[in-house]
């Protein structure tokens, strides 16, 4: 827990029905930092972020925003900007007028002059000046959202909330508007909850990142700790790619294709276990008499990912640098061995 | 293979040749359609249109235009059309407009939603004749209302059943008959009202007042603007309720009409009928076409997918 | 509505019996306008399912030139309303009830346009759902010809639009007085006036028991999520 924490989710719970979208959620988020909820679909994700915005109400638990308690207050007096996936610009206003309207309403009354230059340098920062005063139908989906984050940032908020606000566009917005989101993020220093499905989304702009399950907090932590050092099974499977590979488990390591290395915290202890080993961690070299034959090979441009099949008909998948795997394709006899790195193992079965 | 499937498939190259003529016989599949509205619905408009521009020799002539236009009886009715639509389509457009918003805001799937769904669609279709009888049972002389007004409170109007058949009697049953059709008309929008431009709105830091002031009043206006439209164009037309109920044949214009055209006390007047029908047509593709403006207006805002 | 269920009592006064209602079996005119008009609904179903659906997917599919004027045609009935539409046609009608039949199922040629806007509403929606271009050329290239691909492929897909628009039809076919009574064809509104004038109560059973009926049909028929509304109206 930083010094600067400024907002708290503490032990959140909310049924619905007989689902318990979440139970025991807590979570610090320190000031100016980006945290990202990262899980499946029903995780729960998405109704913190609700709740915390003041759209959703809480069976249980206390949301403390700046020290203060907000958990009771109405959600227009938060003082938070929300950012939707889809659908929520007003479709009768142009994006001017959209990112003025946060600025017109008596919470955050502000004179004709101040606010037009208010809108202006906002949608100067996302990029639209030229698309000011052009309705929501005539703009793409990547420009929405941009206009929909210019809005919630117009009203200086607190905090800003991004409800999967990148599903909806295509892949190659997607990936251009989250690194700019991220750097307007930093450069006004907004404290910043994002929430996400999609796993590349969340390590590549988040301070840290939480995974969400069931309604509770897996793991939260810097992206390449939990990509190197996740604390469940799930978290190994649900972040990045994972080649099951079992073997025995003894002393706090485990054999598998032919190495010994250790095992991480959380792991299994004895018998046999299920490695969740990284693609990268499985070093391949060609050789005429490897343990090992590659099925396939992809090539990716800066890496290329193999299939392999071992002799003793265990199937991976490891990736290298190209410049590494030059010569190595469909058919070729190789030698597999594994990088010293702790692995993850999972209970068998 | 038959020559059937190469309808409408080659491309014209040249404006001669067999190829050219293969892709127009696509055209030749619209033939039977064009035949039965040639007949049931073009011609009748045509003859109207036409017929009201002569007189009843067939000459050409816009006497009975400028006859029926000066007519104090036909404009008594065609007063008493409009006066009668416009005042059903504001009442039924404000009841039916609330009755839907009480309809949405309930359950989607639930009984009460379908129900009402449903009946409206039946009411709005199907009910001329019979909703007037149900009035009729209800409040027409020995109804139900009117025998029990008779023995609580015999000096109101509900005792007297001479109300229901004048003006006052015909506006209630055509606001009744309107209401179900702005329910079945302005539901969809109301149902698009998407919920996140609310709650936009609150984490904007909005209060109610102020999202329904910019937000939700602005955007459902042009909508329930245009279904009152479809209310008044659907008032003036009715024939049914009037007929049922009222046995003056010149209140209403369309009782008018009918009677120029079916009048068993003397000749019958085609082109009388012609000319009212001209008339009406005007006004409704005035309605109709403030109607169009309005919905382009809607679906531009609507035009996200 | 809520005053429908007053009614009953409306005749059960008289008496406070359900004779009213045990009569109306055997009213010989009112029995058979109902068998009329029910014929003359099936005519219209039969004209939307083979002249009206397979030429909107005709048109949607193969002559986009086309489109704007078509839906202009199938929205002309509402421009024109019945009771103009009467005068203009009562010229055919004559000559067709003098030459061919005086049967009142000559109307379906007549209904069918009356519903035009509504079907056309309902299959215009269905159709925009769904990519039919591409359905009709997957088809093709499996073997399909023609009128497979409109009736069996492309039918069935836009089914719900064709149902809800079909209902409508039906609807307005039994409910429809304008036309018929100035016409004189003696359809099932037009007798349920005619005894109206002379036996009040009759009517009012005739017509609670039908508008009962219609509910009891609709609500059977489960509501689809987004375009299961009966009434696809354009405004949205």
């Amino acid at each position: 827990m930083s010094s600067s924490t400024y907002v708290q989710l503490v032990d959140l719970a909310k049924h619905f029905g007989k689902v318990r979208a979440l139970d025991g959620l807590s979570l610090d988020i320190a000031q100016g930092e980006l945290v990202a909820l990262l899980g499946p679909s029903g995780c729960g994700k998405t109704t913190a972020l609700r709740a915390l915005a003041g759209l959703q109400e809480l069976d249980r638990g206390q949301l403390i925003v700046d020290g203060k308690d907000v958990t009771f207050q109405n959600a227009n007096k938060r003082g938070m900007g929300m950012v939707f996936q889809a659908y929520s610009l007003f479709p009768h206003m142009t994006a001017r007028e959209n990112v003025e309207y946060g600025l017109k309403l008596k919470a955050h009354k502000t004179a004709g002059d101040k606010r037009k230059a208010r809108s202006a340098e906002l949608l100067e920062l996302v990029g639209l000046s030229t698309h000011a005063n052009h309705y929501p139908h005539q703009l793409s989906g990547g420009q929405q959202q941009r206009v929909a984050l210019a809005r919630a940032l117009a009203i200086s908020p607190k905090v800003l909330l991004l409800d999967e606000p990148l599903s909806a566009l295509d892949a190659k917005v997607r990936t251009q508007l989250r690194e700019e989101i991220r750097r307007i993020q930093i450069e006004l220093g907004t404290t910043t909850l994002f929430v996400t499905h999609d796993q590349e989304e969340a390590l590549s702009i988040a301070d840290r990142v939480g995974v969400m399950r069931n309604g509770q907090l897996e793991q939260i932590a810097a992206p390449s700790e939990l990509y190197d050092r996740p604390k469940t099974s799930f978290v190994a499977e649900f972040v990045g790619l994972t080649n099951p590979i079992s073997g025995k488990v003894s002393g706090g390591s485990i054999e598998i294709l032919g190495s010994v290395v250790k095992t991480l915290p959380g792991s299994v202890t004895s018998g046999t276990g299920i490695a969740l080993v990284r693609p990268e961690s499985i070093d391949v070299v060609a050789s005429k008499s490897g343990n090992a034959k590659v099925a396939a090979a992809s090539f990716l441009g800066a890496s290329c990912r193999l299939n392999i099949t071992m002799n003793d008909g265990t199937r991976i998948t490891a990736q290298l640098p190209s410049l590494d795997a030059a010569g190595i394709g469909a058919g070729a006899s190789v030698a597999v061995s594994l990088l010293d790195m702790p692995v993850f193992v999972k209970a068998a079965g | 293979m038959t020559q059937l499937q190469y309808k409408g498939t080659g491309s014209a190259t040249g404006r001669t040749g067999s190829r050219y003529w293969r892709s127009k016989s696509a055209y030749l599949g619209v033939i039977p359609f064009l035949i039965v509205s040639g007949l049931f619905l073009l011609y009748p408009t045509w003859n109207v249109a036409s017929g009201a521009f002569q007189d009843n020799y067939g000459k050409f002539s816009t006497s009975v235009l400028k006859e029926v236009f000066n007519s104090p009886v036909a404009r008594h009715a065609f007063g008493n059309s409009l006066e009668i639509s416009i005042k059903t389509a504001i009442a039924g457009a404000i009841m039916g407009g609330l009755f839907a918003w009480a309809i949405v805001n309930g359950k989607r799937d639930g009984i009460f939603y379908r129900f009402s769904v449903a009946l409206s669609s039946v009411l709005a279709q199907f009910g001329g004749v019979m909703l007037t009888f149900a009035f009729l049972a209800t409040f027409g002389f020995n109804g139900l209302v009117a025998n029990i007004a008779l023995k609580v409170a015999p000096n109101t109007f509900l005792a007297d059943s001479s109300w229901l058949y004048g003006m006052l009697g015909l506006s209630v049953l055509y606001t009744f008959f309107q209401i179900p059709l702005m329910v079945l008309v302005f539901l969809p929008t109301l149902e698009n009202l998407k919920p996140q431009w609310r709650e936009a709105s609150d984490a904007l830091g909005g209060k109610a007042w102020e999202y329904w002031l910019r937000i939700g009043i602005p955007i459902l206006t042009p909508s329930f603007a245009g279904a009152a439209l479809l209310l008044f164009v659907n008032s003036f037309s009715a024939y049914a309720t009037a007929q049922t109920l009222i046995n003056l044949s010149d209140f209403l214009t369309p009782l008018e009409i009918a009677t120029a055209l079916t009048s068993e006390t003397g000749g019958s007047n085609p082109a009388e009928a012609k000319s009212l029908s001209f008339y009406m047509v005007v006004v409704v593709i005035i309605a109709m076409t403030f109607y169009a403006l309005l919905r382009r207006r809607v679906s531009r805002w609507e035009q996200r997918r | 509505m809520f005053d429908f269920s007053t009614k009953p009592f409306g005749f059960q006064d008289k008496g406070r019996t359900f004779r009213a209602w045990q009569i109306i079996p055997s009213q010989p005119d009112l029995m058979i306008s109902i068998g009329k008009s029910l014929i003359t609904a099936g005519i219209v179903m039969s004209l939307i399912l083979f002249l009206i659906v397979p030429t909107a997917i005709w048109v949607h599919l193969k002559l986009p030139l086309l489109r704007r004027p078509f839906e202009l045609l199938c929205l002309l009935p509402l421009a024109i309303p019945a009771i103009v539409i009467v005068v203009g046609i009562a010229p055919l009608y004559r000559w067709i009830s003098i030459h061919l039949t005086e049967s009142p199922i000559t109307l379906s040629g007549v209904y069918s346009m009356l519903i035009l806007p509504y079907t056309y509403r309902s299959l215009s929606a269905a159709l925009d759902a769904v990519d039919i271009h591409t359905l009709a050329e997957a088809a093709r290239t499996l073997g399909a010809n023609t009128s497979r691909v409109i009736f069996g492929i492309i039918m069935p897909t836009i089914k719900t639009g064709i149902v809800n628009g079909s209902f409508i039809a039906i609807a307005l076919v039994m409910g429809e007085f304008t036309i018929s009574n100035i016409l004189n064809y003696k359809t099932f509104q037009v007798v349920i006036a005619q005894i109206g004038r002379t036996n009040g109560n009759v009517a009012v059973a005739v017509s609670l028991a039908s508008i009962l009926f219609v509910l009891v049909l609709l609500l059977a028929i489960p509501t689809k999520k987004r375009q299961g509304k009966v009434l696809d109206v354009d405004l949205v």
